[in-house]
């Protein structure tokens, strides 16, 4: 999704001026003269200044670039699955893990992103589960990092050691 | 732990529990997640590990500790004071009251079920070996004179565990707190950093925090928040002896849960947990790195939790910060 | 002082090696998979060596931490995806000479100076650790403050082709350091209400998703293969054997910047790596230069005063028990709970103790070359799998990585955030570096600039006030004026030789297709 220079910087001055806009809405606590307000402010500015110098340095490949690139996932549906299965499968885990439990979520997302990669559906379950088993393993059972359990809450116990 | 003999254990446990037949006869059936409002490895979190292996070695089911530490704490006490009140999620509570007063969250003691108290660290007041202030004394007399001449570091975060009961004291002595230069740090290995450098003229932490630097012959300790002089330290003097102002306070550590909890339910888990707190492991780790273990059981903490919160306001409001916030 | 037959006899417990060994293996491990953190192994440990002997315990943590912070280069060199915040320095360059098929190159010349570095700090540590912290000690909010500021310097060293750009992503990078509390007030800012955003943005879970997840967006469509024809390792001692001599002033310089930067309490390993890249970058003959020789020059820099710092941290640590980065700070905790309590006194009462610690981090740096050869080839030879499989395991850690470090879901939402913004500013040329610099030097520069202003009332002149501030601050000024006048003159003149960059729109698409 590349844009035009100018587009980016158009985009960071707009983000600038809305970061010390806010900033101005801080008020300073009693005894402070510099309050949580001043640094952001500066930092907005910053931004904002940058911002503008880009754009101007577009202006001068005005012609030159295009003012918008498709990017390469555009071209096919299976394409575009393989580049927006990874950022959705994270937010799938992040609503889906509590409820379903760490084992099948990974199993789950592995799969699936194993499968959009063009493998075989029962190779990538296969690959899926004993990748999701060993993780689990690993960093709950031995390494103790809370991950939810879902339906083997239960017997939990015995599965951390 | 293996599994064979957790198994054992929870067999065992369980059927005497059956036997026995109280109302939450079947907690823990399953483990326990104990949330830490601090880091791995700080000193919240080596408490509430040795009680969550006392506790494990009491129920055979496990007790798992696990640090939300974002925020000062605030992502912690939400967490577990907004899960379900079924005693499988607990977590460590600490002074919360100024979180609200500062408009940073909105949890209250009503948001939380206190369990029991274990651990409670007085706060003190601590210069720089070669200052010119000698005692408690000089320092209120500087204060006195002018309430902005001194550069006092917090400790940590302002309106906290270690300048709210310093503040009270300064109320009592009649000092304009609303002049005081409190600064807050990045915890008190900063705060003590800067008074080393010469940045800083009193820091408010615990006592076994200077340990270090003491040693090293860089701080001094003038007076401790506590009502009686502590085992560990008996040359550092209270501020009552000082002052005649029977002022106390610090940090505390207890165990809670969520509002709402069944009390019986409530009653179980402090009998563990007093169990936990008499083990004899537990009273030595707490010995060994100079936190002093405090037992307060549930009808106390509660009680104790209001007076926090009480205390806490006063400060706030004197200070201006509360009042600033809520606008 | 100590005999040294005492220290050999602590370090001849058979159980002290095991554990060193498999700490060992574990840092590599943590450190080696994309996603996971040298923090993260460090914070991990904790549960299981809180109740261990007192040496096995710092030796655990000493070991996995320096093996975690050299591994974090394996990732950065094969993939791009750099495993530690200080390795983000580095990285492009690093993969730039995978690219070239020269992996053996990048990554030897990784290993052997992080471990020359950690040497080199261990070698102070240990004959001037009690005189060194004191002058860290003498440190107040102003130095630090000046440090921080001369620490955004170096955005401008990695800012790539536009400095507007480069500026932006800085920019970008302080500006998400500020959503939470404010430090000394405590006002929350930006946070809408989140009591999750109140905890502000962890720096990790921020690292992994523009670095990590972009990355796999950006190869979505490709193999890794198609960048990795590498694995065809030559033998690792003989290529860099001979690269070690013409670099040795690097290392040296590396690894005394590393200790130094380390001391600092506060500091730490990451702006050791990216202070010491800058000097490498702007001050060496060698490091100057765009091929592969300045490459290799800035690599070996940047990694020694990486894994140098580790040991610098311990300075003040043991001396005074202040802590130097976060990870010293978990291993202060653990030696109070061991009941080896950080002081001078333990000099005095108890030399044993604290050299036997010394030299464990002698042989988790000497350690760290056979282990480190034999980890890169594993990881080479697990690249061989079809990137279709390795791709969503890599996804897999990058979750695991972001939750065990922070315990909670929204860090975890976090990254899949960050990865698309990461996967935006690449392939608008904007750097991610500059971005991870600012979320690490924001906080330290407004905390110290706060804390200095409300300790003289507002007073600005108290910035140049101390001996050692003041210094520091005009040194910090001229080199802010030097790099932008520099960038700004060599850019314009890059400008004005070459016709307008339509092949610089494309790196990311000749990456692909290289």
């Amino acid at each position: 999704m590349k844009v035009h220079d100018i587009i980016v910087g158009i985009v960071i001055l707009a983000l600038g001026l809305c970061v010390a806009t806010y900033s101005t809405t801080l008020v300073a606590p009693r005894n402070l003269n510099y309050g949580p307000g001043f640094f952001p402010l500066l930092v907005g500015c910053g931004l904002a200044l940058v911002g503008l110098v880009i754009s101007l340095q577009g202006l001068r490949n005005l012609r030159v670039e295009p003012v918008f690139v498709l990017p390469e996932w555009a071209r096919s549906a299976q394409m575009a699955l393989r580049f927006w299965i990874l950022p959705g499968s994270i937010l799938f885990y992040v609503f889906a893990v509590e409820a379903l439990g760490f084992l099948a979520t990974a199993t789950l997302i592995l799969t699936a992103a194993m499968a959009a990669g063009g493998i075989h559906l029962f190779k990538a379950f296969v690959a899926g589960l004993l990748v999701a088993v060993a993780t689990n393993v690993a960093f709950a059972s031995l390494l103790h990092v809370p991950l939810p359990w879902g339906p083997l809450t239960s017997i939990s116990g015995w599965l951390i050691w | 732990m293996t599994i064979l003999s957790k198994l054992v254990t929870t067999l065992a446990s369980g059927a005497f529990l059956t036997a026995a037949g109280p109302a939450f006869a079947e907690w823990p059936e399953r483990p326990v997640t104990l949330i830490a409002v601090a880091g791995a490895g700080g000193g919240s979190d080596y408490t509430m590990r040795l009680l969550a292996r006392e506790m494990e070695e009491a129920t055979g089911q496990s007790f798992n500790v696990v640090n939300q530490a974002q925020g000062g704490g605030i992502v912690g006490y939400t967490t577990y004071s907004t899960s379900a009140p079924d005693g499988y999620t607990l977590g460590q509570l600490s002074p919360f009251a100024q979180f609200k007063l500062l408009g940073q969250a909105d949890f209250t003691r009503d948001s939380f079920t206190p369990i029991a108290q274990f651990n409670a660290d007085p706060s003190a007041v601590h210069v720089a070996s070669d200052s010119e202030l000698k005692s408690l004394n000089d320092i209120i007399d500087a204060l006195k004179a002018d309430p902005s001449s001194l550069k006092i570091s917090c400790g940590g975060t302002c309106s906290a565990s270690w300048d709210i009961p310093f503040v009270s004291l300064m109320l009592d002595e009649g000092i304009d707190v609303t002049k005081l230069n409190l600064i807050p740090a990045q915890g008190s290995a900063a705060g003590l950093q800067e008074l080393v450098s010469g940045g800083m003229d009193v820091v408010l932490c615990s006592i076994p925090e200077t340990d270090s630097l003491a040693s090293a012959g860089l701080v001094k300790t003038v007076g401790v928040l506590s009502s009686e002089r502590l085992e560990k330290y008996p040359y550092v003097p209270t501020v009552k002896e000082k002052t005649g102002k029977d002022v106390t306070g610090g940090t505390w550590r207890g165990l809670a849960g969520p509002a709402g909890m069944d009390p019986a339910l409530v009653a179980e888990i402090e009998a563990v947990a007093k169990e936990a707190f008499n083990a004899e492991r537990f009273q030595e780790g707490m010995k060994e790195r100079g936190f002093g273990a405090v037992w307060l059981g549930t009808a106390e903490f509660t009680a104790f939790t209001k007076q926090h919160e009480e205390q806490t306001q006063r400060v706030m409001s004197a200070l201006g910060t509360a009042e600033k916030a809520a606008n | 002082m100590v005999s040294p037959l005492a220290i050999l006899g602590q370090l001849a417990d058979p159980y002290l090696l095991l554990v060193i060994f498999a700490s060992a293996f574990y840092g590599l491990f943590i450190g080696a998979v994309p996603g996971l953190t040298a923090l993260m192994a460090s914070a991990l440990l904790v549960p299981f060596i809180i109740f261990m002997e007192p040496l096995p315990a710092i030796a655990s943590i000493i070991t996995a931490s320096a093996m975690a912070i050299f591994a974090g280069d394996i990732p950065g060199a094969l993939l791009r995806m750099p495993g530690t915040p200080a390795s983000a320095a580095y990285t492009d360059d690093a993969h730039a000479l995978t690219r070239k098929g020269k992996t053996v190159v990048a990554l030897g010349a990784g290993l052997f100076a992080s471990a020359a570095g950690g040497l080199f700090s261990a070698v102070i540590l240990t004959l001037a650790a009690p005189s060194l912290a004191r002058i860290a000690l003498s440190f107040s909010s102003v130095e630090y403050f000046w440090l921080g500021v001369l620490g955004l310097s170096c955005a401008t060293f990695v800012a790539g082709p536009s400095l507007p750009k480069g500026l932006a992503s800085l920019f970008l990078g302080l500006t998400l350091a500020t959503i939470g509390m404010d430090p000394t007030s405590g006002i929350p800012r930006f946070t809408f209400g989140s009591s999750n955003l109140m905890g502000g943005l962890g720096l990790i879970p921020v690292l992994i998703g523009l670095f990590a997840i972009s990355e796999l967006m950006r190869n979505a469509n490709s193999e890794f293969h198609g960048h990795a024809d590498t694995h065809r390792m030559g033998p690792i001692f003989s290529t860099i054997g001979a690269r070690l001599v013409p670099h040795k002033v690097g290392i040296l310089r590396g690894g005394l910047i590393g200790t130094v930067v380390g001391a600092l309490p506060g500091a730490g390993s990451d702006i050791a790596a990216w202070i010491s890249y800058a000097i490498a970058r702007r001050g060496s003959r060698i490091g100057r230069k765009d091929d592969d020789d300045g490459a290799v020059e800035r690599i070996m820099s940047a990694s020694a005063a990486n894994n140098a710092s580790l040991g610098g941290a311990y300075i003040p640590a043991t001396v005074f028990g202040i802590p130097g980065d976060a990870i010293t700070a978990i291993v202060i905790s653990v030696m109070f709970i061991k009941g080896i309590n950080p002081g001078p006194t333990l000099f005095l009462n108890n030399p044993d103790v604290i050299y036997t610690i010394f030299a464990i981090f002698f042989i988790a740096n000497l350690l760290m070359v056979p282990l480190g050869i034999l980890c890169i080839r594993a990881f080479g030879l697990i690249l061989k799998l079809p990137t279709s499989y390795v791709s969503p395991v890599i996804l897999m850690f990058c979750i695991l990585g972001a939750f065990s470090v922070e315990n909670t879901l929204f860090a975890v939402g976090l990254v899949a955030l960050f990865g698309v913004l990461g996967y935006l500013m690449e392939i608008n040329q904007i750097p991610l570096a500059p971005a991870i610099l600012g979320l690490i030097l924001g906080p330290l520069i407004e905390q110290t600039f706060m804390t200095t202003m409300l300790k003289s009332q507002g007073d600005l002149l108290i910035f140049f006030d101390r001996p050692i501030g003041g210094t520091i601050g005009a040194f910090t000024i001229l080199v802010w004026l030097a790099a932008i006048g520099i960038k700004s003159f060599s850019g314009n003149r890059q400008v004005e030789l070459t016709p307008p960059p339509t092949d610089a729109a494309a790196v990311p698409e000749n990456r692909r297709a290289s």
